[in-house]
């Protein structure tokens, strides 16, 4: 893969993020997560509860829940560093050129506030249009969206709607500004299948539209497949793999990956096989020495107890943090 | 032909909804009939609105319809005052394995007053009884003293699963009890309940809104929209010859870890119309591209739609193809 | 197939590990050290709480007598010392009765609903009606005076509070799925109610509990004050300032002191109230 001529839009530099638990115990939750994202690339960020792929997301925008708190580490946005900057530089970037999507609309859009307005807001905020304008391209946008009937959509409220319109309405006025990067957390979770796969094709056409760009988190490798180029498995606060996902799903030189493909219920097959990983993920503060997979992990060794185990540059672009990599991933350099 | 162990006909369920300014009946479950036979795994899938979670709880006592009946081993099913004898028989598994607990009580105590209670065992063979239970679920006896925030969600859900188990029920009927829980730990769930069907014979209905996980594990599979059952029929034929336009909306929408040639691809469009107004005649029309006329004047009832042997979908099209062939 | 690792060691050491909440710990040594010199009344005081010395009436503190003496020559330290008892026993068996009443009410209006819900939310409004001192004061004047009407009063109005905060926690848990879970299992009503609803509703009931003392405590001493309470001879924080208000001029301390009392003993239930919902509410 020849290496992209700009420098990345976004570059997370060894994040690592600090929760505080009840007890005042104070554990890491993040570790040492580094990865980039390209302009005009969809990266996913895969992993199941107690990742950090939240927490990753939230730091880069400075919007982590009380009781955490960034430790050490740098997110660069074109090239400027977010974490440094002062809460006015911060709220510059927010919005105009990184805006994010949650899981559940209904939190994440104000009850009391018509969804037409809530774009119109998002709309001059940044942009400082005139009410006029900003109606114009709220319409525009709800329109783009899909959202049928737009102009009657627009007067109402978020619990008039269902889920996939309020999707809509969200990515809508997360759109309103123009983003160069969009980070979605698990967007389509809360959604039905049908829903989920309207709101994933969106997505993707606006990504190929507007170039934007798309960090997009979830525990759902088959929906990662749909929407990104490339993958960044995380475990226990680290990433454990990355690759581009054709590569990464179809050879993975991760235990924890191929578990979790293994996992995946594939609905086209017709062989029963469908093997879970034993055992649960490490919680807060309590993760194992050495590899923090090995306790789960069906090809562990003595030397995988002790020592620390960074990502690796498997070449083409992969990477893995773990001993076998190689032998795991059928790679070359595997035994030789 | 086996008698079947559970026999629904014609099941209504309505609920009072509080719709612009007055109280208007909903169906959540309309006109539903469906039987189980022994040792069937019985998949029931559907998107929010469909009804299957209802249906479930019909099933399992706990919600009365309005409509039909229940025939569980021959005899009628009563809604209310259902004997304890019957209760015991039909048992539930929950979606949240984070609510399905007492939060208050260790596994000892919770397994312990289920058995205590139905007097299953003399008391001092409890605590032995409690941890074969536990070895049922592949879960070790050490589990007994936790209490449910002690332990992960899917350790909590086969404790759920195990005290179910205490009363020796016939049929299981399992409300998304996979969908909660990390995909890396479903598998585990889903074993189970294979192993558990062939170990013990259990019969189950699962209900589940991913079509992948049904595929795995049932037998048979009814899919729902809009509280009525489009279509059903053995897993394989559901899978690979799907005659219901929604089942190949589902089909069409489930992301694939790598990309296959899905089989007729037919996705649906827009939204799901409110079980408050649903539009007249078949209630997938408005987001079917297949419909045509007859699809807004009548609704299509289930019928036989290919030689495979009980194969019903509720769908004009797909019955006049039939009926040409 | 392969056994699953138990967890439990490192997350049950997790959560044990949780400290005691500063709150809980102040308001206990407050608490505690009032409650211990009332146990030990006898031994921490000299006389008698109504021994009378009418040739040292309206004394100063002196050695002898460490807060001086009253209108009848009676120690006040140990009127003081009594008192605290006499208030402190009323006031927590007065919050016991409507505590366990109306958390008994509340759990069945929630979980039956229907016709008994609604008579009994309507008695509760009947009497949240009333002003809270308007509604003891005519009950307590109606009983006759004394520590057998004061319960009767308070619990009359008091129970109301712990079955709204009961009742909605019920109408929340009875929609949880263990509670589901147990109406599949052929459990019955009562056996659900009180050994799985109840259990885990009444936390907040235990909470709010602990500021209701100091309102009844409050009370208490308002009716001692209005000569409605605990009648003389047993001594009574209320009627002490009642008595030395007549004294406001000259001898302050008659009623300031009984005062201060009432506020350090309020500051002590408010602070161990917190400090409980603190612990419980983590929970």
């Amino acid at each position: 893969m020849p290496p992209s001529p700009r420098p990345p839009l976004l570059e997370v530099d060894n994040l690592s993020i600090a929760v505080t638990l009840p007890g005042a115990r104070r554990v890491t939750a993040v570790e040492d997560v580094s990865f980039s994202v390209d302009a005009g690339e969809a990266v996913g960020l895969v992993g199941e509860s107690g990742s950090g792929k939240s927490l990753t997301l939230r730091a880069i925008l400075g919007i982590l829940p009380p009781g955490a708190s960034v430790s050490a580490g740098r997110v660069r946005f074109e090239g400027k560093d977010l974490l440094a900057g002062n809460e006015a530089e911060l709220r510059n970037v927010r919005g105009r050129g990184i805006t994010m999507i949650f899981q559940e609309p209904m939190t994440a859009l104000n009850p009391v506030v018509r969804v037409g307005e809530q774009i119109v807001d998002a709309a001059r905020g940044k942009r400082g249009w005139s009410r006029k304008v900003a109606r114009a391209e709220a319409l525009r946008l709800a329109r783009h969206m899909g959202i049928p009937d737009a102009e009657a959509c627009l007067s109402l409220y978020p619990h008039e709607l269902s889920g996939g319109l309020r999707q809509r309405v969200m990515i809508a006025a997360a759109l309103a500004c123009q983003p160069r990067l969009l980070l979605c957390d698990e967007p389509t979770t809360a959604l039905d299948v049908t829903i989920q796969a309207e709101i994933v094709a969106l997505l993707a056409s606006l990504r190929a539209e507007l170039g934007m760009s798309l960090l997009y988190v979830t525990h759902n490798l088959a929906l990662l497949a749909q929407l990104c180029r490339r993958v960044e498995v995380m475990y226990a606060g680290r990433i454990v793999e990355r690759g581009l996902i054709a590569d990464t799903f179809a050879a993975p030189s991760h235990p924890y990956t191929r578990g979790l493909v293994r996992a995946t219920p594939d609905v086209d097959s017709v062989v029963d096989t469908l093997v879970g990983i034993p055992g649960s993920a490490p919680p807060l503060g309590a993760r194992p020495t050495g590899c923090s997979f090995h306790p789960r992990c069906e090809t562990a060794t003595n030397a995988c107890r002790t020592g620390d185990f960074p990502l690796r540059p498997l070449g083409n672009g992969r990477a893995s943090a773990c001993l076998y990599a190689e032998r795991i991933g059928g790679l070359a350099g595997a035994g030789t | 032909m086996t008698a079947p162990l559970l026999s629904l006909r014609q099941v209504s369920v309505t609920f009072a909804s509080r719709h612009g300014g007055g109280r208007i009946k909903v169906r959540a479950v309309d006109n539903v009939s469906l039987e189980v036979k022994p040792r069937e795994i019985v998949g029931i899938v559907g998107e929010s609105g469909s009804g299957k979670s209802t249906l479930a709880r019909v099933i399992a006592g706990l919600v009365e319809p309005a409509a039909g009946e229940l025939v569980f081993d021959s005899a009628d099913l009563p809604f209310r005052k259902r004997p304890v004898a019957l209760r015991r028989r039909i048992q539930m598994v929950f979606q949240d394995p984070y609510s399905s607990l007492d939060p208050r009580m260790t596994v000892r105590q919770q397994l312990a007053e289920v058995l205590s209670v139905h007097r299953l065992v003399a008391p001092r063979a409890i605590e032995a009884a409690s941890s074969a239970l536990l070895e049922q679920v592949h879960l070790p006896a050490s589990i007994l003293d936790a209490r449910p925030r002690q332990m992960s969600g899917g350790q909590r859900q086969r404790v759920a699963i195990a005290r179910s188990l205490a009363v020796q029920p016939d049929l299981l009927v399992a409300d998304e009890p996979v969908s909660a829980l990390d995909v890396s730990v479903q598998a585990g769930i889903v074993r189970l309940f294979a192993e558990l069907r062939r170990k013990l014979g259990l019969t189950l209905v699962f209900i589940a809104h991913d079509l992948a996980v049904v595929r795995h594990l049932c037998d048979r599979v009814a899919v729902m929209y809009m509280g009525r059952i489009v279509e059903t029929g053995a897993t394989d034929a559901i899978f690979l010859a799907p005659c219901h336009p929604y089942t190949r909306a589902l089909l069409a929408a489930i992301p694939r870890l790598r990309p296959a040639g899905g089989a007729a691809q037919l996705p649906a469009t827009g939204e799901p119309p409110s079980l408050v107004r649903l539009p007249s005649g078949c209630r997938f029309r408005t987001r079917c591209p297949l419909a045509f006329a007859t699809c807004a004047e009548t609704e299509p009832g289930l019928v036989s739609v290919s030689d495979q042997e009980w194969h019903l979908a509720a769908c004009h099209l797909a019955a006049s193809a039939e009926l040409t062939n | 197939m392969m056994a699953i690792p138990f967890a439990g060691g490192a997350a049950r050491r997790l959560h044990r590990r949780r400290p005691v909440p500063r709150n809980l710990l102040a308001g206990g040594l407050v608490l505690g050290t009032i409650v211990c010199m009332a146990l030990a009344a006898p031994l921490i005081t000299a006389y008698g709480p109504t021994t009378q010395d009418l040739n040292n009436i309206l004394a100063g503190p002196s050695a002898a007598h460490w807060l001086g003496t009253d209108e009848l020559g009676r120690d006040v330290w140990s009127r003081l010392v009594y008192g605290a008892r006499t208030d402190l026993s009323v006031a927590f068996v007065a919050v016991l009765s409507p505590f366990v009443i109306g958390t008994l009410l509340g759990a069945t209006a929630g979980y039956l609903g229907g016709l008994i819900d609604a008579l009994i939310m309507r008695a509760a409004d009947v009497v949240v009606a009333f002003p809270f001192y308007v509604l003891v004061i005519l009950l307590v004047f109606l009983l006759g005076p004394g520590a057998r009407s004061i319960y009767i009063a308070i619990t009359v109005v008091s129970w109301v509070s712990y079955a709204r905060i009961v009742r909605g926690g019920t109408l929340v848990a009875r929609n949880q799925e263990y509670v589901l879970a147990a109406r599949v299992a052929g459990f019955s009503g009562p056996r659900i109610l009180l050994r799985h609803i109840v259990p885990n509703v009444v936390t907040q009931a235990i909470v709010f509990a602990m500021s209701d003392i100091v309102l009844d405590i409050l009370a208490i001493v308002t009716l001692g004050y209005l000569g409605l309470g605990i009648q003389p001879p047993a001594p009574d924080w209320g009627e002490m300032m009642a008595n030395g208000q007549q004294f406001l001029t000259s001898h302050w301390q008659l009623s300031t002191i009984p005062g201060i009392a009432v506020v350090i003993t309020g500051l002590g239930l408010s602070l161990l109230g917190d400090g409980i919902a603190e612990l419980l509410g983590t929970g």
